[in-house]
Formats: structure tokens, sequence, C-alpha cells
């Protein structure tokens, strides 16, 4: 069980949030949502791997 | 024990780190409280195969078909996912689609044990016609 997932996922959040809100500030609305949405995808692609992890060993354990 | 404590840190981290994030980014801070639920998930998992293996030694030194554990177990199962899939829609901020959830879980158990329903009433029957 690796506890660096949600530190990942946060600091990507962090990092993400941060970027974007510089980017809005220097009046650059589009490429602030074009780094939130990268960091979204990103941030998706660790999460359903998990996720499908998780279902499979449930589906396993419980003989779904 | 240690498992416990372990779990309770990272629920910690991970609220502070949600609380955190809310403020900015609300998106990321309901994946990262999606990533809190599948660690703390796959703790409970690994002592609930445990548990299941020793429920079927049980049932099968009282001589009880495993059928029926195995029914009780999938029923438990779907139980499970439904309140930490709603749980998460909750947090999410969509109440209504974790209620539809709710109550999609609860139809699907009720068609789970249907069988088992209709099994004990053929028993029932079959006892009352040799009275």
């Amino acid at each position: 069980m690796n506890v660096e997932l949600i530190f990942q996922i946060a600091g990507i959040g962090i990092i993400v949030a941060v970027l974007a809100q510089l980017l809005s500030r220097s009046g650059r609305e589009e490429q602030a949502l074009m780094i939130t949405i990268a960091g979204l995808v990103v941030v998706l692609f660790i999460l359903t791997e998990e996720i499908g992890k998780l279902f499979d060993s449930i589906k396993t354990i419980f003989d779904l | 024990m240690t498992d416990i404590v372990k779990i309770g840190a990272i629920a910690v981290c991970s609220a502070l780190l949600i609380s955190l994030l809310r403020p900015n980014s609300p998106v990321f801070a309901g994946l990262t409280a999606l990533a809190a639920a599948v660690l703390m998930t796959f703790f409970a998992l690994d002592s609930l195969s445990n548990i299941f293996d020793s429920f079927s030694a049980l049932f099968e030194t009282g001589g009880i078909n495993y059928d029926y554990c195995k029914s009780i177990l999938k029923v438990i199962a779907v139980a499970y996912f439904t309140e930490i899939t709603s749980a998460l829609c909750r947090d999410a901020g969509e109440s209504g689609i974790a209620s539809k959830l709710e109550l999609c879980g609860k139809v699907s158990v009720l068609v789970m044990t249907l069988p088992t329903v209709t099994e004990l009433l053929r028993v029932i029957t079959e006892a009352l016609a040799l009275i």
C-alpha cells in the first residue's frame, strides 16, 4: 500500500492551483484552464489504476 | 493495532490536505478524498479476506452449506461498496446521486437475497404439506 499516493495527488493539486493562479493573474486565462485540465488528467490516470486494482481485489475477495 | 494507527495517520493527513486544497481547487480536493478512500479501503480489505477465510471454516465445521455463507458475504460486499461509493459522492457534493446509488444498492441486495427467500418459502410449503 503506497501512502505516497495521497501526497502525490495533493501535491499535484497544490502545484496546479498555484500555477493556474499565477497564469490567470498575468492575464493568460486559457493557459490557466489548460494547466488545470492537464493536472486533472494526470491525477485521473493515477487514480483510475488504483480504483481498478481496488475493484479487482473486491471482486476476488467477495467472489462476485 | 499498528495498522489502525497508520490508517488514522492517513485519514488526518488527507483531511488536512483536502481542507488545504478546497478553497483553491475543489476538484483536486475531491480527487484526494477519492485516493484516501481507496487506500483505506485497501487496508480494510486485507483484514476482511482473513475474516472471510475463518468464516468459511466456521461454516464448514458447523456443517452448514457454504452457499448460504457466500450469499451473506455477497450482500455484505454490496452493502460496503454502496456505502463507500455513496460517501464519496456525498463528499463531492452530490447527495442526490448518492441517494440514488443507495437505492440501487438496496435493490441489488434484494435481488441477491430473493433466491434464498424463495428457497426458504419452498421448504416451508414442503413442511406444511407433510403435516
